[in-house]
């Protein structure tokens, strides 16, 4: 049955005063090349043009100038057309160039014939709920930063209490001992007075230079640094650790005399997080170190044979404060900080730390670093 | 004499405490984690009193009293928890402890302690 002209006519009015009606949604269209072509007093409200200034103009005015540079306009048409319609969410700008969070819906317009017109359009500002989130997010980050600042605090008075009861018993032992105590049972007492202290002064400097790294307060210094010589040194450093403990602790390559361009204290550091590290953990076995280059690539590697890194730790155990056994109340000196340090610090110098395990059968860090690195920090 | 089981991993602390109580006439035996402790236990030592920290290796202070606890020959030993946690005052409730002493130790806060039970 023809639809006689007047119910047409009706029927156009009513959806354009449908269309008129809706101040809280703008609801517009475009040409198939992204113009607008019509625009509702939502849109008015919306986004702060008149029909007159807007229609004709393309539609990327919307977005702003990182996301056109991305090329989000000619996106958002293209997806249209490819899936009927495109719905996304993201900033977009007035005309007095403020900006708003969007909800858009654009859809893909096809008349009758199947000839593709153009695009209907509808923007919704979703800015009060977006900044909601945002502070939600915000309060919750904050949250988690108090936490592990509560964390960190409650670990550090742990593990301080610990050499500061030693040192507290060894004064209680030398005044109900000073009068009668032989040379001897002092330098034992003594002793143990330098190793509460040492372990005191290890423990706050870790807190200090991983601040520092937070802080991005780490200076890097670049000078030509004899890497087998710090390798040496620093073996030779913790050796009587590692044998006190049973432990093997042997360089597998002569790297002396092999010169980079890098911060000679940076790299020292990260050495000695790794091997002291490798002690720590290792009960029996060797800890050996190799010095590779290839490829004007120096790969530093502290291998040992002890527990082992499940694969799902391997990430964590980088971040600071965290440690593999934190969760099972087991105890191991220290803050959990080498190698957060360590990971900092080998960025700095333009390089990178990789880690390879085999639960049961021992680790490998592996200090990358490249020899043009570029330094950071 | 009057038994003491220390269990603490700081060798350098474990020794000053089992010093100053031998030193006012304690007979002291010395364990450096849980499992340790719980071997001489079941060894058949019977201690008046035992000296527990928390944070120790291959078997924890936790791990230790929960086995202690549902131990009828071991359950009844007095023990007192020493350690650096914040919450000790807590943790010590919930594992039914005689008593606690915070690190940095007070000896004779600890030594009364001591005097109450052996």
């Amino acid at each position: 049955m023809r639809r006689s002209g007047d119910s047409i006519a009706a029927e156009d009015e009513l959806r354009r005063l449908l269309i008129e009606s809706v101040t809280d949604y703008a609801i517009i269209s475009l040409d198939p090349a992204g113009c607008v072509i019509s625009w509702n007093p939502g849109a008015q409200k919306l986004k702060g043009y008149s029909a007159e200034e807007i229609i004709g103009k393309h539609f990327s005015r919307f977005f702003t100038a990182e996301d056109k540079a991305a090329g989000l306009p000619e996106r958002a048409l293209s997806a249209a057309i490819s899936f009927g319609r495109s719905e996304y969410e993201g900033w977009r700008v007035r005309k007095d160039g403020s900006r708003f969070w969007a909800l858009v819906v654009l859809t893909a317009m096809y008349d009758s014939a199947g000839t593709f017109k153009g695009f209907a359009k509808i923007t919704k500002d979703l800015t009060e709920r977006k900044r909601a989130e945002d502070n939600r997010l915000r309060m919750a980050q904050l949250k988690e930063a108090a936490r592990v600042r509560d964390e960190f605090l409650a670990y550090v008075s742990h593990e301080m209490r610990g050499p500061l009861a030693s040192i507290q018993l060894q004064l209680e032992l030398l005044r109900r001992e000073r009068d009668c105590a032989a040379q001897e049972r002092l330098d034992t007492i003594l002793s143990r007075l330098d190793r509460s202290y040492a372990r005191l002064a290890e423990l706050v400097d870790s807190v200090l230079q991983q601040s520092r790294i937070q802080a991005g307060r780490a200076m890097i210094k670049r000078a030509p640094v004899d890497l087998g010589k710090i390798v040496a040194e620093v073996v030779e450093e913790l050796r009587p650790e590692a044998e006190r403990k049973g432990l093997r602790l042997t360089v597998a390559d002569d790297a002396r005399g092999k010169f980079l361009n890098t911060d000679g204290t940076a790299l020292r550091v990260i050495l000695q997080n790794l091997i002291v590290n490798a002690v720590k953990f290792s009960s029996r076995g060797t800890i050996s170190v190799h010095v590779r280059t290839a490829d004007c690539v120096h790969r530093i590697s502290v291998c040992d044979q002890g527990p082992g890194i499940p694969a799902e730790d391997r990430e964590r155990i980088f971040e600071p404060f965290e440690r593999l056994e934190r969760s099972t109340h087991k105890h191991t000196s220290g803050f959990g900080l080498g190698l957060a340090t360590s990971r900092r610090l080998s960025e700095a110098l333009g390089g990178h730390i990789e880690l390879s395990s085999t639960p049961g059968a021992g680790s490998t860090f592996t200090l990358v670093l490249p020899e043009n690195a570029r330094l950071g920090v | 004499m009057d038994t003491i089981l220390i269990v603490e991993d700081d060798d350098d602390l474990r020794d000053s405490i089992l010093e100053l109580l031998q030193l006012r006439g304690f007979n002291v035996v010395a364990a450096a984690d849980g499992q340790q402790a719980l071997d001489e236990l079941r060894a058949g030592l019977t201690p008046c009193l035992i000296i527990l920290d928390l944070m120790l290796p291959v078997v924890s202070g936790w791990e230790f009293r929960n086995q202690q606890l549902s131990d009828p020959r071991l359950s009844e030993i007095p023990t007192v928890i020493v350690s650096g946690i914040n919450n000790l005052e807590i943790e010590s409730r919930r594992l039914q402890a005689t008593a606690f002493v915070s690190k940095p130790i007070n000896f004779d806060l600890l030594f009364k302690t001591v005097e109450q039970n052996c």
